[in-house]
This record gives structure tokens, sequence and C-alpha cells, in this order.
């Protein structure tokens, strides 16, 4: 009897600091493992007293939790899957938030290529690179998809390593393995595992990463919270987040451009890498 | 006082018929011998007596009641103590304890069991380490806390020595002097002797001889209790 | 070695945070050890005593079910728990109840076997005396999980260890949120993800502590219950 009621008192006290204001994010590990969440979130918990609790996972299951229901907002990077998520009516007012871009990396002084095109056509016909691909629906694999496809390659044979895992795991394998990958800045920047990793292509338009908020429909789903993911939806946008978005830095480097009020003259410079998109 | 009735009973067990026919009515009380050569059915037949073992046919009956019902009003010791894994005194109080008794009867009681074996120095040893004879008194006193009216004894004291069997048999006739009623199986003859007013003589599952013990001992009818008395001692 | 000794400066300066994530930890584990073996000691203890129709067939299940790999437990509960399944209503994914639910069910069988086990010999030294007894089915089972108990705790430290040491079932169905479902397990593999290798180790360094602090205390309280066992 004493034992039951030691299981029911632990019980209750492991659900009891389960707030009520709170709002769950289905978002990207890219986002969360660069730290920008630990930086941002708790000046948003301190002005409004909103608990943000963040579910990291590729943009691919983001997209199904935030279907499912078990999101209220959804932040995600790979807009052709966000304008799907909103014209199937699971998603209300899509905003752009900030950007950053992709970087194909891959071991130093290995080789040296042209440009991003030069090296995937040499990765997939020769064998004596290997590319580790994600393989795991992310956002980043979806847009390494689209880049083969853009330059006609079709990625298959040996060389090339689907390992179904986050962009760490990649980076991870990357490092051990000397392959190359495709990683967006912000996990690279923020990676602690290099090794003899170094950015071998960057720049270019198509690795545009831009990010995008999307509030959870309550036509679709009457539970969720949505008074205060909207609420967080615009703060988000607001021109001082903004700035604090684009101060963010690790080791220097800036991670994210804001980008949801292009016309608002803000008082960030992105770096000159990230490439420049109306 | 009760009346044990045995009418027309049979035990089989993988096609073996190991009780045959065994008839007997018997006046409760005293202590009764089971006696017989191993295989002949006397531990079955104290099963069979407390309801642990389902006759294949015939029946048993205590007074009115069946063998299988009225279990508290006997006590039993098996042959090989069975020990719980706990001390020697929560191994007393176990019966009254599943009786859901009162802690204070539970506690009178166990001391008075405690004495009654001579255990009372090993009250809070944990029964695992007594020795065979003192395990086998805690059996009893085990069997004796919830004041049952028969003790049926199976074997309690083989692999015992002398010492240790006495102090079972003053156990035993301590119970027999307060009214109670036992039946011992054994196949000690000079134990039989010492104990018993009644024996029941087994050969291969069936009741030969259903006698007083002094005449038993002295003549018995049939030619296989001559022959076991004259083998056996 | 300079990650290790860098994972050991990292255990010796742990801070507020890291302590919240051991802390979470044990009380889900904890919680969810006594919760699954609140109903698998008893239907262990159930299966080694009685004969009944099905019996086989829910050993069986039991036995298989201790092969599921955490992932499918986590996968499993998610489907239930999420809004768009059976109980989500409730409300409870990614939450520290979903991720002690999940570990209930993921320690449930390993405590059903392990209890079946302890059980079966002992109730074959008691059954006859019990049935000589006349003992209620009720208490049959209290005396025997009571003189199993230093088997029983045995049986409830492994199932605590293996949620413990679980990291597929919780991150699934906890979501790893920072501050409020994130464990030692989860932690890890995100700090690994991160390329953290030091910190990784460093908690995983915690946690075989913790393991090999369970099984100090299964081996000791195997030594203490051999004491009221009967030599033969």
């Amino acid at each position: 009897m004493r034992f039951i009621t030691a299981c029911c008192f632990l019980l209750f006290s492991t659900m009891t600091f389960a707030e009520d204001k709170f709002i769950t994010i289905a978002s990207t590990t890219s986002t969360q493992n660069s730290g920008l969440y630990d930086y941002l979130l708790p000046q948003f918990t301190k002005e409004t007293g909103i608990d943000v609790r963040v579910v990291a996972v590729g943009t691919g299951q983001a997209i199904k939790i935030a279907k499912n229901g078990d999101a209220d907002v959804l932040l995600v990077h790979h807009r052709s899957s966000e304008d799907a998520f909103v014209a199937d009516g699971f998603g209300i007012d899509r905003r752009d938030v900030m950007y950053n871009d992709f970087v194909l990396v891959g071991p130093k002084d290995k080789a040296n290529f042209e440009n991003l095109e030069a090296a995937l056509t040499t990765f997939s016909s020769s064998n004596d690179y290997t590319f580790v691909s994600r393989g795991d629906d992310s956002g980043t694999h979806k847009r390494e998809r689209e880049l083969w496809a853009a330059f006609n390659l079709s990625p298959q044979g040996d060389w090339y390593r689907e390992i179904g895992a986050g962009m760490g795991a990649a980076l991870n394998m990357s490092a051990s393995i000397e392959a190359y990958t495709l990683s967006d800045r912000g996990t690279w920047l923020s990676f602690g595992n290099k090794g003899n990793l170094d950015i071998v292509a960057q720049g270019e338009d198509m690795l545009f990463n831009p990010y995008g908020i999307i509030l959870v429909n309550p036509a679709k789903h009457p539970h969720v919270k949505i008074d205060m993911a909207r609420q967080f939806s615009d703060w988000i946008i607001s021109d001082r987040t903004q700035s604090i978005i684009g101060e963010f830095t690790l080791n220097g480097m800036q991670l994210f451009c804001p980008n949801a009020n292009p016309e608002q003259n803000i008082d960030v410079i992105c770096p000159s890498s990230v490439p420049k998109v109306d | 006082m009760q009346h044990l009735k045995i009418q027309d009973l049979n035990y089989t067990s993988d096609n073996a018929l190991l009780l045959k026919e065994i008839n007997v009515s018997h006046e409760n009380k005293g202590v009764t011998a089971i006696i017989g050569a191993n295989g002949a059915g006397k531990s079955l037949l104290l099963s069979a007596l407390h309801g642990l073992i389902t006759p294949t046919s015939g029946r048993i009956l205590w007074g009115d009641t069946p063998a299988v019902d009225g279990k508290n009003t006997r006590g039993y010791v098996f042959q090989k103590p069975i020990i719980l894994r706990r001390s020697v005194r929560a191994n007393l109080a176990y019966p009254l304890k599943v009786q859901n008794q009162p802690k204070a009867d539970q506690t009178a009681a166990t001391d008075r069991m405690l004495e009654l074996s001579q255990l009372s120095h090993l009250a809070d040893q944990p029964a695992a380490s007594l020795s065979g004879g003192e395990a086998q008194r805690m059996t009893i006193a085990r069997a004796l806390i919830t004041q049952p009216k028969t003790l049926l004894l199976d074997e309690p004291c083989s692999n015992l020595d002398p010492a240790s069997t006495k102090l079972i048999e003053g156990m035993i006739l301590r119970f027999v002097a307060d009214g109670g009623s036992v039946y011992i199986s054994t196949h000690d003859m000079a134990q039989a002797k010492r104990l018993s007013d009644v024996v029941f003589f087994l050969e291969t599952g069936r009741l030969l001889e259903h006698k007083a013990a002094k005449d038993f001992f002295a003549a018995p009818t049939t030619r296989e209790g001559k022959a076991y008395l004259s083998g056996d001692l | 070695m300079s990650i290790l000794g860098q994972a050991i400066d990292l255990v010796l300066s742990a801070d507020a945070e890291l302590g919240r994530i051991v802390g979470l930890s044990l009380r889900v584990s904890l919680t969810a050890t006594l919760i699954a073996s609140l109903f698998a000691i008893p239907m262990g203890a159930a299966l080694a005593i009685w004969n009944f129709r099905f019996r086989q067939v829910l050993i069986v299940i039991s036995t298989s079910l201790m092969a599921l790999p955490p992932v499918v437990v986590g996968l499993m509960v998610y489907l239930l728990l999420s809004r768009a399944g059976p109980l989500g209503s409730y409300g409870i994914l990614f939450t520290p109840a979903a991720m002690i639910i999940a570990q209930s069910v993921l320690i449930f069988p390993i405590v059903l076997a392990l209890t079946r086990e302890a059980i079966l010999p002992l109730n074959r030294d008691y059954e006859n005396l019990l049935n000589a007894l006349n003992v209620s089915p009720t208490q049959r089972l209290k005396t025997l999980i009571w003189d199993a108990r230093f088997a029983i705790v045995t049986a409830l430290l492994a199932g605590f260890g293996r949620a413990l040491a679980e990291v597929g079932a919780v991150i699934i169905v906890g979501g790893n949120i920072a501050g409020f479902t994130r464990v030692m397990t989860t932690t890890i593999a995100l700090e690994t993800s991160k390329g953290n290798l030091q910190l990784a180790l460093a908690l995983g360094i915690i946690l075989l502590s913790i393991a090999f602090a369970i099984n100090i205390l299964i081996h000791w309280i195997g030594s203490f219950g051999r004491k009221y066992q009967v030599v033969r």
C-alpha cells in the first residue's frame, strides 16, 4: 500500500511541473544545434511569461508533427514543403523569419573545386570521393536532392552514402571517413568536431536557406494555442527580435540573417558569404 | 467425537492404482500409526486424508465434512520440513497471519509455540539456519498454532537423531493428552509401538489391517502383516 | 586521452543545468519502474503460480516484448499519444509523462519475466505447505512476492537500469525539449550530434557511474537475500 502511494506521488510530482502557459514549436535540428533557441527563447519567456518547448527534428518530421496537431507553431526551412503545408490547410500565416545558407564541406586540401556544380559532378563521376547524404527527409536532405537534380546528376553508387540521420551525425561521419556533405551554415559553425573538414563550396544562389514560421491551423486542430502561437510569431518578426537574431554570433561569426521585413532597414550586416536574395 | 469415514477410496496416477478400495470407519482419537513398506501408499493416504489429492473414486469424511474442506481444523506436517524464507517466529505466525488474526493473538500464540517446540532462543534466526530436528519441531509447532483437532504427520522423524525424535514424540503425546488426534505415517516400528493406539497397515495401496496397536504388534492377522513385522524387527 | 580528461573535468564542475537533466532522468525512470512493477510483479507471480488458460500465450508474448527495440515502443506510444491518436486529447505527448509511459512499457516485460523466474522455484518449495494451510490466492501472491522480494528488487533495478540507459523511446515521445524533457541519454545524443564529444562523454560517465552503483546494489541485495534461503 505504501508502495502504491509512493508510485502515485512520484507520478504526480512528475506531472506537476508541466506548466499551463506554454507553446510547442516543431522545428529543425539546424536551428537548435546552432544555439539560437537557447539565446532567443528565454527573452520571449521573460517578456510574455510563455514557455516555449522546442521539439527539434528534421523538417519532414517537424511538418508531420504539426500536421498531427502535436505542435502549435512550425519553424522550418524548406519553402515548397511549407507552402504545401499551408495549401493543404494545415497551417496559416506563413512568414519569412531569417535565412542563412548551405555549405558544402569536405576534407581540407583534398581537392579544389571551381564551384558547387564542378564538385558534385566530380563526386558522381569518380570513385575517389565519398558523399554523405542525410537521407532523413530533412530540409537539408530535400535541398541536397534538389541540387543533384538541378545539375542533372543522379547520386547512386558506393560513393553516395545515405545515412538516415541528423546533420550532426552526417558531419561526425564525414569527419571520420574524409567524406563530403551538405550542411547548413549554422550547424557547421557550431559543430564542435570538425576534424579535417572545411568548406569547399559556398556562396551560390542555389544554397540560399530561408526559414519560415507557420501557425498550425486552429480550424484543423481546435486545441492549438493559436493566441500564444500568434504572439510568438508576431514577436519573432518584430524589428527588435529581428535585430537580436542578426546579432547572434558564434565565435564572432553571424549565423542567421533576419529577413522578415526586407523593406525595414535593420541595423545588421549579413556576412558576405551569405548570398543576398530579395 | 468426530468420526473418520473412508468409503471405497481409489486413487490412480499415470494408470497405476496407488490406493485400492480402502474402507475405514474409525473413531477419531488417540494416535493412529500408518505403517507399511516404502511405496505402500502411506503418504498418499495422509494426503488424501487432508484433501491434498483428489481421490479417483470414493470419498473421505471427517464427521460430515469432506476432506477437501475443513483444512483449518487439521494440521499437516510434511516429511521434509517446508521452511518459509523468514525468521522462526514469522514461520510459526504464518498460519495465523494468512487467516488475518489480530497481531496480539499472533504474538501470544507464537510465543506459546516457541516454548512448546523449545525454539525460543532461536526465535529471530532465519528458519533456514535451523538443524533438521529444530526445523521439524518448528513445522509441527506451526501446524499446531491454529489449534487443530487433528494432526497429520508424514514420517516426521525420518533422518532425525534419537534426541530430536524424542522431543518430537513429546510434542505429539502432549497434543494427544490435550485431546487431539494424530495420524502419523512411519516405517519405524519402535516409534509406532511407542506412540500408537491404532494401526493402519498398508501394502501396495490396500489397507490390510486396521486394529488396536497392541493387537497388531502381538499378532497380525494377515500374512503380509506377519512378514512385514518379522522382516522389519 | 585528452577528451576523457576534459569529460571528467566537466563532470566535476557539474552545473545546475546538468543537475536538472540527471534529476529528470532519475525521476522519469524511477517512476516508470514503479508503475511497470505495479502491474508486472503480480502478473509475473500469477504466471509462476497458476496454470490458467492462455498462460503459455502470455509468457510467449511477454518474452517477445523483451526483444522490442525502444524506438518501436517509442513509436507506438507516440502514435497513441499524438493528437491524431486515440489518447491525443490528453495532450501528454512531448511531456515527462509520455516518457514515463514509454519507459513503463519497455520495463514491464523485463520485470514480469524476472519476477516469474524468481517466484517459480519458490512456489515449488512452498506449494505443498500453502495447499495444506488452504491459503487464499491473494495471500499466496503476497506470501510469494514478499519472500522473493530480494530477487524482485533485483528485477526492478534491472528494469530501472534499462529505462535509464534507453534513448530511442524517450527522444521520440519526449521530444528532447531543453529544460523540460531532456534527459541524460537524449542530451548525449544531442551533444554527439553537435560534435561536443567531451560533454557527451561526460554525461556518459555519469550514466556509467549510476549503472555501476545499481549493479553494486543488485549484488548486495542478492547476498542479503541468500541468508534466508535454505541451503541444500
